[in-house]
């Protein structure tokens, strides 16, 4: 194998497949990555052999096509450090020592037999779906925050797909709060029920960070994996199997009162609250009053134990009831992070019940927070 | 077949009638000592000397510099009922003497021999009597100083059946040595002297200094290391006609509760609790160490030691106890004493409240001086150090404690935490943890910060429960029925087994108070609404998974296996211990640094809700001295 690829595709390649790699593994060859030269390009894998696998390909010069697996950790930090020159990697016939040199440095990597790497299925073609890459990216950023990172019911660490006409809707939640975005289609799409590990899908938001154009969602016969292609990188997730909770009843139809802030304002004072909620748990307080005057304002609130309060008002159109509620600051800031409108609407009827966020003039996204019991 | 009894009813001669109702005051040695003690603080003596052979079997000699029994009065002192402490059935409701039966003298002497020998002030010479079967034999005049000495001998030496009742020698002097104890704290003005077979047990200065009794008592080291306690506070309010001292006619129960109407200061009836309480380091495996003393009577109440145990709730491990002794005044009117012969039971007028006020007095003392254990000097290689530069703290028999010398034990009771002899070592911090500067993490389970008097070891399990524990508290009080809750998006069903199902039943008031709330459905199945606030919160700012169904069956789990502590602490403890980081984990400094700041807050630092100790500290002088910086 002889090949020449630039510093900086390299080391893109390399930081994109990496994220597949397992934190521990029991199988040694899963902390490498495959490298695959065929006539103009590389294809890096790396896989979990489990629940993901990320390939991504880069053009390079190859004058011998071949493969070898190397250790991920290693050749990533390696090219990270290089300058942005033309690296070369050759591998001898039947060896499994890849050499590489880059400007005036030479390494020596130990590699494995490619023909031990983990397989990366093929995902056939069961149902095809084209999408926007940002707005994909957008429908996973404004749900994959809300799904559990564990749980007894493992569904919950997952973001539900519910395609159908034209039209999917993404779906997460861990137990105290849900997310759902719709997705419009621009072509009708199989009726089809899936849940996508979380994980799998924070590390296709990133991916989608580069991609313009549009990312082809192929699902397979079975029903276990979906396949992601963006182009020059695929991403094949395994899919969590069970029910998903059907959470239509879970956002509230009706509310008694309508808060419309200003997103950024209510962000800061939020974090400002954050602070002093710390020691308490993070409970923050909000107290909505309504004026026939003028706008209302919305208080929000925190104390901390024996250590001092805080107390910040923002204005606020307040349609209904004076209103009280408190949550958890945490979830709050993740759903006003995602939020892209620059007003939001927060709907509540009583300090006990769910709470829903909507952004402004976007009604593809809706948020509901379950409140906590204090004392007021 | 027995011969039937003879079935005709007849009054018994006088001296059986004695013998018998002797039995209801003397039914040990013991008794005995108590009995005469009694009479010597009466006789407002300053130095009491008692002599014991045997057990106090043989013999019990005490003798007191009190006033004396006028010679012309000394037949009659062993007459049933014949006392100089009671005049009129009024008098009963405002005693200030110890005794007021006027039976002792007469019940000892109906089943022993006694010698007395007593003078008076006035009195040129004393006057010597011997009694014999209840019956003074001879009186005669004799040499001796001004007070009185009661000789008894040949204890049950007619009364077979109570001979074989006793217990050995060592335990009778044991319970003789206990009254005498009691006697020494409750009198500290008075100096006592105890000997048994010839070998000094005791011996306490006088001159009115409680720790002086408490040296001589137990020791040296305890004494020094116990905390001065002093609290006055008004009784409950009463109906005005109670406020008369003499109240026999109105024996209504008193309300509990408190009420606004104020009374002229002078008819306020006070409640007083003075005396000396260890601090929670300071721990011991039985309640002996407990001394209760109420209007100058030594006193056994199980509800009273309960109500200082309460004040050291999460300080101190379960199955330890606390050193402590109290003298409560009260008015008079407001106990009853008079309800066993033994006077070692008495009633409260008003029980809850007394026990709401030493409970009160006790936390106000422990939260005034919270302590650190350091380590025993030995771990740092300080002993012989420590020796040679502090010559034997202490040398008197009082060295060790009395108990411990009467059963000839030669090594101390063993302690929980030998390693960290609080006694010798223990830091009292005014204001509890200073600020510390983290310096790290120890093999995933200590946190190691410092400050200007040393460094300090944490022990991060134990520290985030007692965080999380006065976390779950406050919310708890704050809400009364219900602890800050976290509802959830969708109740889950929760099967569970059998007993788990039974338990989350039975304690489903305290899983509420804590933040719970859940339902039990037919079956063994819960229906889980809402989690606890604190948990939650807490797992979110870690940044950690909350996963409720397995928060919830951990919780139970804790719960039955958790036997340490009992009561509604029990959910919230267990809580505190299941949600806490573990012994292991691996933290993140901001994590570290959170965890130490949130300690410093927290207002008994020092201890775990088990009670076990969350802080060690290295005294920088130790460290000085160790390294022979000084």
């Amino acid at each position: 194998m002889r090949v020449s690829c630039k510093q900086e595709d390299l080391h893109r390649g390399l930081s994109a497949v990496a994220r597949a790699i397992p934190a521990r593994s029991t199988l040694p060859i899963t902390q490498h990555i495959l490298f695959e030269a065929s006539e103009g390009s590389v294809l890096l894998s790396a896989t979990d052999a489990e629940t993901i696998a990320i390939t991504y390909r880069i053009s390079a010069d190859v004058t011998e096509p071949g493969a070898i697996t190397m250790p991920s950790r290693l050749l990533a930090d390696f090219v990270a450090t290089l300058p942005h020159e033309s690296i070369k990697l050759t591998l001898a016939e039947r060896s499994r020592q890849v050499s590489l040199s880059c400007a005036r440095n030479t390494a020596s990597i130990g590699g494995l037999d490619p023909d031990d790497f983990p397989p990366i299925p093929p995902v056939d073609e069961a149902g095809r779906i084209e999408i926007e890459a940002h707005r994909l990216r957008k429908a996973i950023t404004q749900t994959v925050f809300a799904a559990a990172t564990e749980d007894s019911r493992p569904v919950l660490t997952g973001v539900h797909f519910a395609i159908a006409d034209r039209e999917i809707r993404l779906a997460a939640a861990d137990g105290f709060r849900l997310s759902v975005h719709n997705l419009t289609l621009d072509q009708d799409g199989e009726e089809r029920s899936v849940i996508v590990p979380a994980r799998s899908l924070g590390e296709l938001g990133r991916l989608l960070q580069e991609v313009e154009g549009a990312v082809t969602l192929t699902f397979n016969a079975a029903g276990t994996q979906v396949e992601f292609d963006l182009g020059h990188a695929k991403l094949v997730a395994q899919l969590l199997q069970g029910t998903f909770p059907n959470y239509d009843q879970l956002i509230p139809k009706e509310t008694t009162t309508r808060t419309e802030v200003a997103v950024q304002e209510l962000a800061r004072e939020t974090r400002i609250a954050s602070i002093f909620a710390r020691d308490g748990s993070g409970i923050v307080r909000l107290i909505g009053t309504p004026s026939s005057t003028g706008p209302g304002r919305l208080q929000i609130n925190a104390r901390a134990e024996e250590v001092g309060d805080n107390e910040g008002e923002i204005d606020a159109v307040i349609d209904g009831d004076e209103a009280k509620i408190a949550f958890n600051g945490r979830y709050l800031m993740d759903v006003l992070q995602i939020i892209d409108s620059d007003r939001a609407i927060i709907e509540t009827s009583s300090p006990s019940s769910p709470g829903v966020l909507r952004p402004v003039g976007d009604d593809s996204f809706v948020h509901v927070v379950m409140p906590m019991f204090v004392q007021w | 077949m027995v011969t039937a009894p003879d079935s005709r009813i007849a009054v018994l001669p006088p001296a059986i009638a004695a013998q018998i109702a002797a039995g209801e005051v003397i039914g040990r040695p013991a008794n005995v000592a108590k009995e005469l003690l009694e009479n010597a603080i009466d006789a407002r003596a300053t130095r009491i000397e008692v002599l014991i052979e045997n057990g106090g079997i043989d013999r019990i000699r005490v003798r007191d510099d009190g006033i004396g029994i006028p010679s012309d009065q000394i037949t009659d002192a062993f007459e049933r009922h014949a006392t100089s402490k009671l005049r009129q059935a009024e008098d009963l409701a405002s005693l200030t003497t110890l005794g007021f039966r006027g039976e002792a003298l007469a019940s000892i002497a109906a089943v022993s021999e006694v010698d007395i020998t007593t003078r008076t002030q006035d009195d040129e010479a004393a006057v010597e009597a011997k009694v014999h079967d209840g019956q003074v034999r001879r009186v005669r005049a004799a040499a001796a100083a001004p007070g009185t000495t009661v000789d008894v001998r040949q204890l049950f030496v007619s009364f077979p059946a109570r001979l074989r009742f006793l217990r050995t020698a060592k335990s009778e002097t044991q319970a003789i040595a206990q009254v005498i104890i009691d006697s020494a704290l409750a009198y500290p003005m008075v100096a006592f002297r105890f000997e048994s077979d010839g070998r000094e047990l005791l011996s306490a200065p006088g001159g009115g200094d409680l720790r002086d009794a408490v040296q001589a008592v137990h020791s040296r080291e305890v004494a020094q290391e116990l905390l001065t306690l002093s609290l006055d506070e008004r009784l409950p309010h009463h109906p005005v006609s109670d406020l008369k001292v003499d109240v026999g006619e109105d024996d209504r129960d008193s309300p509990d509760h408190d009420s606004d109407i104020t009374h002229s200061s002078e008819l306020v009836p006070m409640i007083r609790i003075d005396g000396l309480i260890g601090p929670a380091s300071l721990h011991r495996g039985n309640r002996r160490y407990m001394h209760l003393i109420v209007n100058g009577r030594p006193i056994k109440s199980p509800a009273l030691l309960v109500a200082i145990e309460q004040g050291y709730r999460g300080l101190i491990a379960a199955g330890r106890h606390p050193v402590a002794i109290l003298e409560i005044t009260l008015p008079g009117e407001q106990v009853d004493i008079n309800i066993h012969p033994a006077k070692t039971e008495l009633r409260f007028r008003n029980e809850r409240f007394v026990f709401a006020v030493v409970r009160r007095a006790v936390l106000a003392v422990l939260a005034a001086s919270p302590t650190i254990p350091t380590p025993n000097a030995d771990w740092l290689g300080l002993n012989e150090l420590r020796q040679t530069t502090k010559p034997s703290a202490s040398k008197s028999t009082s060295g060790r404690h009395i108990l411990e010398a009467v059963q000839g034990a030669s090594h101390p009771t063993p302690e929980l935490n030998q390693n960290f002899d609080s006694e010798t070592f223990a830091l009292s911090l005014r204001e509890g943890l200073p600020a510390l500067r983290l310096l790290g993490q120890i093999g995933g389970t200590y946190l190691i910060g410092e400050a200007p008097d040393g460094f300090y070891l944490i022990d991060q399990h134990a520290a985030h429960e007692r965080i999380l524990y006065e976390r779950i508290e406050a919310q708890r009080d704050a809400t009364a029925a219900n602890g800050y809750s976290q509802p959830l998006l969708e109740p889950v069903l929760i099967e569970l087994s059998p007993a788990k199902a039974t338990l989350a039943s039975a304690l489903s008031e305290d899983f509420v108070s804590v933040g719970w709330s859940f339902e039990s459905i037919d079956g063994n199945a819960v229906i889980l609404r809402a989690v606890p606030q604190t948990l939650h919160g807490d797992s979110i700012r870690r940044g950690r998974a909350f996963d409720a169904e397995r928060t919830f069956r951990d919780q139970l789990d804790v719960v039955e296996s958790d036997d340490r502590i009992t009561g509604p602490d029990r959910v919230a403890a267990s809580l505190a211990c299941h949600a806490a980081v573990r012994a292991g984990d691996v933290l993140a400094t901001s994590e570290q640094k959170a965890l130490l700041a949130a300690l410093e807050n927290a207002k008994t630092p020092q201890n775990c809700p088990h009670g076990r100790p969350t802080v060690l500290h290295i005294n920088a002088k130790a460290l000085a001295r160790a390294f022979g910086r000084t």
